[in-house]
């Protein structure tokens, strides 16, 4: 199997910055073109907090994938440390994700016929080159850190929400990245579970210095953040 | 190399949890594989044989028989085929032949099943009627007592040979049974000789387990005093077609040319072939088309996979899974499931292998084991690729979002 090169051009580590310049994406219906995200114009620089807010269906998601480099734009630049991501192909694009960025998701998405601690370990796997620290002592770690070390061998279906949601943190952070995308880590969650959500992922922008976006419909879970990006219909308002 | 072992762990554990889904599909595998290892070891089984019945026999073996059985080589089947029809064959063929100059030796077989006792036991047994040349045409020798003789034939003794096999049956301990008698569809025969064992050649005639009399002593067994072949043996290997002519030559003036076969050793074996060649024809067939619907079984069933799973390979993408690595991982699932499949199948190879021993000397070697796992890797490779690149190449995103 070969070895992917490890992008020798990508000065990666510091500063890490994304910026979106003039970005569309777009979705041809047999009868219209549904522009979801329309001209946006967005940077974010390390160490931010950041939240997008809007309605629901106003494209947050999308402009989510984007910035975790999942999807790909219609239209428009997307730079990583002043790099075009579309001069990259899938490999190196999906190199990225695993090295650089973590995904917390709504519906937390963990595998669910793998245990919590393979979960966790699972980006590393994926990341292959060898990693300065051992991934399963890590997961343990964090499991300990996030005060679920007993689960570590359980299934996710064993687990309460707030516990999965942990889980699926923890695996967001197995790999060092420097970009979390929490798109509503709350949205599954009663107000308690949630608060602890929302708490941990404050204290990951602050104490571990990660850039955190945090994609949410409620204004008061947007209050967290310093920066607010507000997204109606595509735009950036 | 952990790497690997996350791929076969990650299958296995798949298939653990689809037990009768997996032993399903890779039933196609198993009996394709099946065939071709079995197809092996008949074709180094009956390679055995005719090294066994070239070394026991010798060379110069000529086969006489009625019928016309073989036409180039190939064996014939119909009318006035086999030993049915044709000439039939008795003393004075047998005087005639003796005199033949390319000859050596002619042993006329009259073969009958017949039950034979000795005391309280009572066997059934093949009795094997001939003259004393048998002896030098099928290279018998003796164990203990002595070999039957010309005089036996002319005084129509009432004296037997006994094979080691029959003779193991009738007595507890088979070095007592020369100077007993013995009891064969009743009438009382004494046995004058244990023959060493000839041993391997299982299949065709058994040398081991006839009982041989003198040919004059059977014709009570043998009321028409006819033979089903005469066996005889050239002076030397290089006068073989010669003393085929001659033979020819001979029997051409009481019969017709299409009444009687003149075989050497080589083409009784190549009859044997070609009956194999058929078996294997057969099982190829077989193998191939299991091989085949195996192959689309595993296909569609990774087909299926692929889509059940979209949601969990929208998953890996977004941590970091490469288009190699959900092929690698597909692909990995469909060797190892055509693997499970060549595996069972050359376990129940061994065990069919295991029966035919007793009747053919079939055996499986390194070589089929490593054909076997050949095959089904690249059944598994051949046929999982095209689900294992649908997977690879699904959109992370809609991946993700497929529920
Ligand atoms: N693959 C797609 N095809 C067509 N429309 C899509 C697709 N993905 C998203 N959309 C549409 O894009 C809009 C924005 O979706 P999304 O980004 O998920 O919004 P949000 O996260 O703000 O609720 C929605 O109207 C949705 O239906
Ligand atoms: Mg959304």
């Amino acid at each position: 199997m070969k070895t992917l090169k490890l992008l020798p051009d990508l000065p990666m580590v510091i500063p890490f910055m994304i910026r979106l310049q003039h970005i569309f994406k777009e979705y041809e219906t047999e009868d219209e073109k549904l522009i979801v995200l329309n001209d946006i114009n967005l940077e974010i620089k390390k160490g931010e907090f950041t939240s997008i807010i809007g309605p629901s269906g106003s494209g947050k998601s999308t402009l989510m994938h984007l910035l975790g480099m999942l999807d790909r734009p219609s239209r428009g630049k997307i730079s990583i440390n002043d790099k075009d991501v579309s001069k990259f192909d899938d490999n190196e694009i999906s190199k990225m994700r695993n090295r650089f960025v973590g995904f917390v998701f709504q519906q937390f998405n963990l595998i669910p016929k793998l245990s919590v601690i393979e979960n966790i370990s699972l980006p590393a796997i994926y990341g292959r080159t060898n990693v300065a620290y051992d991934p399963k002592n890590k997961a343990k770690e964090l499991l300990k850190r996030f005060g679920i070390l007993d689960k570590a061998n359980a299934l996710p279906n064993k687990l309460s929400g707030g516990q999965q949601q942990r889980v699926a943190i923890a695996r967001a952070l197995i790999m060092n990245p420097n970009l979390i995308l929490a798109d509503e880590p709350t949205g599954n969650l009663d107000t308690k579970n949630g608060n602890t959500i929302l708490d941990l992922l404050g204290e990951l922008n602050k104490k571990d210095k990660i850039t955190v976006v945090l994609v949410t419909h409620e204004a008061d879970v947007a209050k967290r953040t310093k920066r607010q990006i507000k997204i109606v219909d595509g735009r950036i308002i | 190399m952990t790497y690997i072992i996350f791929l076969i762990r990650s299958s296995i554990d798949d298939f653990r949890r689809n037990k009768i889904r997996t032993f399903l599909t890779s039933l196609g595998i198993l009996i394709g594989v099946s065939s071709v290892v079995l197809l092996i070891a008949f074709g180094l089984g009956l390679k055995q044989y005719i090294k066994g019945q070239f070394e026991s026999l010798g060379t110069n073996l000529i086969l006489v028989v009625p019928g016309k059985i073989l036409q180039g080589g190939s064996l014939r089947a119909g009318p006035g085929g086999g030993s049915l029809g044709g000439a039939q064959f008795d003393e004075k063929d047998v005087a005639s032949l003796e005199k033949a100059r390319h000859l050596r030796s002619v042993a006329p077989a009259f073969i009958k099943t017949v039950t034979v006792s000795y005391s309280s036991t009572a066997e059934v047994g093949d009795l094997f009627a001939s003259t004393e040349d048998i002896i030098p045409v099928w290279n018998l020798e003796i164990e203990s007592g002595r070999l039957i003789r010309k005089t036996d034939i002319s005084k129509r003794s009432k004296v037997a040979m006994l094979g080691p096999q029959i003779a193991e049956k009738l007595f507890t301990d088979k070095e007592i049974s020369v100077g007993k008698t013995i009891k064969i569809e009743g009438q009382a025969f004494k046995v004058i000789g244990l023959l060493k064992s000839k041993g391997g050649s299982s299949g065709g005639q058994n040398f081991d387990s006839f009982i041989y009399i003198p040919y004059k002593s059977a014709y009570t067994f043998n009321p028409k005093k006819t033979f089903f072949a005469l066996y005889t043996k050239s002076m030397t290997e290089n006068d073989i077609n010669e003393a085929k002519q001659e033979i020819s030559t001979i029997l051409t003036k009481r019969y017709d040319e299409g009444d009687f076969s003149v075989l050497e050793q080589k083409e009784v074996l190549n009859a044997i072939n070609s009956i194999f060649s058929m078996l294997n024809t057969i099982l190829v067939m077989i193998g191939a088309i299991s091989l085949l619907v195996g192959g689309i079984g595993i296909m569609n069933i990774m087909y299926v996979t692929v889509v059940e799973r979209t949601h969990e390979i929208g998953i890996r993408r977004a941590i970091g899974a490469t288009k190699s690595d959900i092929l690698y991982q597909f692909l990995a699932e469909s060797i190892i499931l055509s693997l499970i499949g060549g595996i069972s199948a050359l376990i129940l190879s061994f065990f069919v292998v295991l029966v035919i021993q007793r009747f053919f000397p079939a055996y499986i070697d390194l070589l089929s084991v490593i054909i076997a796992l050949v095959v089904s890797s690249f059944i598994g490779i051949v046929f999982g690729v095209f689900p294992a690149r649908k997977a690879a190449n699904l959109s992370p995103i809609e991946a993700i979002r497929y529920e």
